[in-house]
């Protein structure tokens, strides 16, 4: 039985017939198991009561993979969530006339489980709930709601293995303070990578939002890290490119929902 | 010679007759193959509302073409024809008011789009889901897997519910309290219960209503938030939550309760014990 807790491995995993392995990722609990032509994934989530010591674990879900393919190596990966990520700061940040701040958004990561180059599936490691983001209830975007410390200094992140962050710069180009109760992290658009000195911290590409008086002064960048190539302090390996291109529309749609 | 006079201009008809029929057929087939690349091509394009309407569209266009080309084999005017046509048509305009009226409404139903094909639309009482939208009517599917067709004309006349418009919806949960409970209490055991329920949206946030003062009950309105693909699941999930935290809260949920009255003198019913031997 080969056994994960809150890391992943960087290869493929080879797996024999009746062989099994177990993996904790995050809230996330899931056991593999190889049998003749078939793969066989459980999993469930564990959740900590607000001011208890104890788990309360969810309904095991089982789910059976056939394949004529008898392959003995399964892959599993990380992958940034599918969908923009409501981010709200513990308590909201007031960024002054030309003030401009880096900040450190983390978000929990999803895994993705393949055999023999078939996506099987793929689980995020918490379960975070719904959350609609934009002006008025027709309009906006179907997003998935957390809480952010939003840290200025990335060595503040207390993030675990199963989170990744998101370095945010945010200059307020306005003529007037602005504030920041809530950030919207264009998931999708982002690439993974991967700490080539910790394998176990994760950091998605880098977002500059410039926010202006006006639509025209108002743009939204995404820097995405070389390979090997040092970005601030650290250096990088890209892991997963973003699931959607930069297009200059998905990029203003961005902007449009960034801060609400 | 009078005989083969009548055996050519028979052939000649008989010709006409013929290249009328292969033009309609030619036409059928040219409008069905056309419609069909027309869906195919608008496919990634448009809605499937007007993909059907646009299909619809090439479809009796290129057919209508072909016939009247078909008509002119055969020896009749069009200029004759669009006149008999307008004529016919008044006549038929007496004679099918209600056709006439639901095709004119067709019209507006296309043209206003208030729903499309695959909308779940709640209509005089109805609701299923849109299955096509034609010009005399809309033909819906129930849930319970009937099939039911509504006249334009009532589409037009009654309020027509889009139910899957906008991507979130709201349920609205009346719930009242005994007056005895903590609104307090309750209303934090409310937001607490739409906090752990998965379906419930955080934004926009769940809200608790005082309703008012009622006979025996503080009513209480509980409105949550879900996409509208989990609606039905969160409707019966919210409920069964609101009942189980409020047991566990203490909180007591009245009903109605009904007092005997036994006359003017009002004196107690007199109680008999039984004993079973």
């Amino acid at each position: 039985m080969l056994d994960f807790t809150d890391s992943l491995p960087n290869e493929d995993i080879t797996l024999e017939v009746g062989d099994c392995m177990r993996l904790q990722f995050g809230q996330l609990m899931m056991e593999i198991e190889r049998q003749h032509f078939e793969w066989t994934i459980s999993h469930f989530y564990w959740q900590q009561p607000v001011g208890k010591d104890y788990r309360v674990y969810g309904e095991v879900t089982h789910l059976r993979y056939v394949l004529n393919d008898t392959d003995n190596h399964i892959n599993i990966s990380p992958r940034l969530a599918d969908r923009p990520v409501v981010s709200r700061p513990h308590s909201p940040i007031n960024l002054m006339h030309r003030g401009h701040i880096r900040v450190y958004v983390s978000t929990p990561l999803s895994l993705q489980v393949s055999i023999a180059g078939q996506q099987l599936l793929e689980l995020p490691s918490v379960r975070l709930s719904d959350t609609w983001f934009g002006e008025r209830t027709g309009p906006g975007e179907l997003c998935y709601a957390d809480s952010t410390r939003a840290r200025l200094n990335a060595h503040d992140l207390k993030a675990g293995s199963y989170k990744v962050s998101t370095p945010i710069d945010i200059r307020n180009m306005s003529g007037k303070a602005l504030r920041v109760d809530r950030i919207n992290v264009p998931l999708p658009l982002l690439s993974l990578y991967r700490s080539t000195a910790n394998p176990d911290a994760y950091s998605s590409a880098a977002l500059t939002v410039t926010l202006g008086d006006g639509p025209a002064d108002t743009e939204i960048e995404i820097e995405d890290f070389e390979t090997g190539k040092v970005a601030g302090k650290e250096s990088f390996t890209l892991i997963t490119a973003a699931r959607k291109p930069h297009r200059k529309q998905l990029l203003h749609r961005a902007l449009n929902l960034f801060l609400g | 010679m009078d005989y083969l006079y009548l055996l050519a201009s028979e052939e000649h008809i008989l010709g006409n007759v013929v290249r009328a029929l292969l033009l309609a057929l030619t036409g059928w087939l040219a409008a069905r193959l056309s419609a069909r690349l027309a869906n195919r091509m608008s496919d990634s394009l448009i809605s499937t509302h007007h993909r059907a309407l646009l299909c619809k569209a090439v479809f009796w266009s290129i057919l209508l073409l072909f016939m009247a080309s078909a008509l002119y084999q055969l020896g009749f005017k069009l200029g004759l024809l669009l006149g008999t046509a307008g004529i016919v048509s008044v006549a038929l305009g007496f004679a099918a008011q209600t056709s006439a009226s639901n095709l004119i409404s067709g019209l507006f139903v296309l043209s206003e789009e208030n729903f499309q094909i695959g909308d779940i639309i709640t209509v005089a009482g109805t609701t299923g889901e849109v299955l096509s939208i034609d010009l005399l009517s809309v033909k819906l599917r129930t849930f319970d897997n009937l099939f039911v067709r509504i006249p334009n004309e009532t589409m037009i006349k009654s309020e027509v519910r889009t139910l899957t418009k906008f991507p979130i919806r709201r349920f609205d949960l009346n719930v009242g309290i005994a007056y005895r409970s903590d609104i307090n209490l309750a209303r934090q055991v409310l937001m607490d219960v739409a906090r752990r329920n998965p379906l419930c949206l955080d934004e926009p946030e769940p809200m608790v209503v005082l309703q008012g003062f009622n006979n025996s009950s503080i009513d209480i309105l509980f409105a949550v938030w879900s996409t509208k693909e989990s609606f039905l699941a969160l409707r019966n999930s919210m409920q069964e939550n609101v009942k189980k935290a409020f047991d566990e809260a203490g909180i007591e949920i009245p009903f109605p309760h009904v007092t005997f009255y036994t006359g003017a003198d009002c004196s107690p019913l007199p109680i008999r014990l039984m004993d079973k031997d």
